[in-house]
């Protein structure tokens, strides 16, 4: 088992430990958990492509938490603007994912607001989705993509936002 | 702020279909910069307790975060939209104000 698959482990682990009782301080490190769990899968796949393999740690740690989240707003936007290409619906789903676990493991390391249990179990879920469907994509060309781009945002493409319908 | 307000009757369009799924109670929002320091939407759903845990937790908030996504025309909206759930009974407990049904 991957280190990724064992922290999506861990963070189911924590959101059942204590039933329907839940103590925030698990639910928070559950979601966060979740959120590491998808960030080392996603850049466990793009260093694992590199062929000196001291250096992968190395390479590892030049990803941008904040670079990969516009990364990934960025292709879901491009999802849309191609009008949904049922092909890209899975690593839409990932990009998705992986934007929005950010913003809550922000949350739930940094702010007041009180954690629900359905709202911690629907993230890990989430994560476990967005696990799933890598798996399903990781070997097309745009999967291989959108690594590259978590690595070096600016290569991205800039995409042109669709023009607005004008109301009657 | 970007073009939310503009956008507002988009906006409430999109959460209008939401609270139409089943097991959707109401849905609240706010406008504000995320932890990037980006325009954002925050959407807080309340569910019904019988759709809070398990596979019906999985169906409704993907259906919801897929409709809305849908309905607020991404590319164009200039803001991330964020999702929070939580069931009718953790809302009852916490009782938290800005997840509250506007009267």
């Amino acid at each position: 088992m991957s280190f990724a698959d064992d922290l999506l482990e861990q963070a189911y682990h924590l959101l059942n430990k204590d039933g329907n009782a839940p103590k925030q301080a698990r639910l928070r490190r559950a979601v966060s958990t979740a959120y590491y769990a998808l960030f080392h899968l996603l850049i466990d796949e793009a260093v694992g492509k590199w062929s000196v393999e001291h250096q992968r740690n190395a390479l590892a740690r030049t990803f941008k938490h904040g670079g990969m989240a516009k990364v990934c707003d960025e292709s879901v936007k491009s999802f849309y603007i191609a009008r949904q290409p049922p092909h890209l619906g899975p690593l839409k789903d990932v990009a998705q994912i992986f934007s929005q676990l950010q913003e809550k493991r922000h949350t739930a390391d940094y702010d007041s607001e009180k954690w629900s249990k359905a709202n911690a179990e629907t993230w890990i879920d989430k994560a476990d989705t967005a696990f799933k469907n890598w798996r399903l994509v990781r070997a097309s060309p745009e999967a291989q993509d959108f690594l590259l781009f978590l690595f070096l945002p600016e290569l991205m493409p800039k995409k042109k936002k669709e023009p607005e319908s004008e109301s009657s | 702020m970007p073009t939310a307000i503009a956008k507002q009757p988009e906006i409430n369009a999109a959460v209008r279909a939401a609270e139409r799924l089943p097991g959707v109670k109401y849905i609240r929002y706010s406008i504000a910069p995320d932890s990037n320091g980006r325009w954002a939407i925050f959407f807080r759903v309340v569910l019904a307790d019988e759709v809070s845990t398990g596979e019906r937790l999985r169906d409704v908030t993907t259906q919801v975060i897929w409709r809305m996504s849908e309905g607020l025309d991404l590319p164009n909206l200039d803001l991330i939209p964020y999702f929070d759930f939580r069931s009718q009974s953790e809302q009852n407990a916490l009782n938290e104000p800005h997840w509250q049904q506007a009267s």
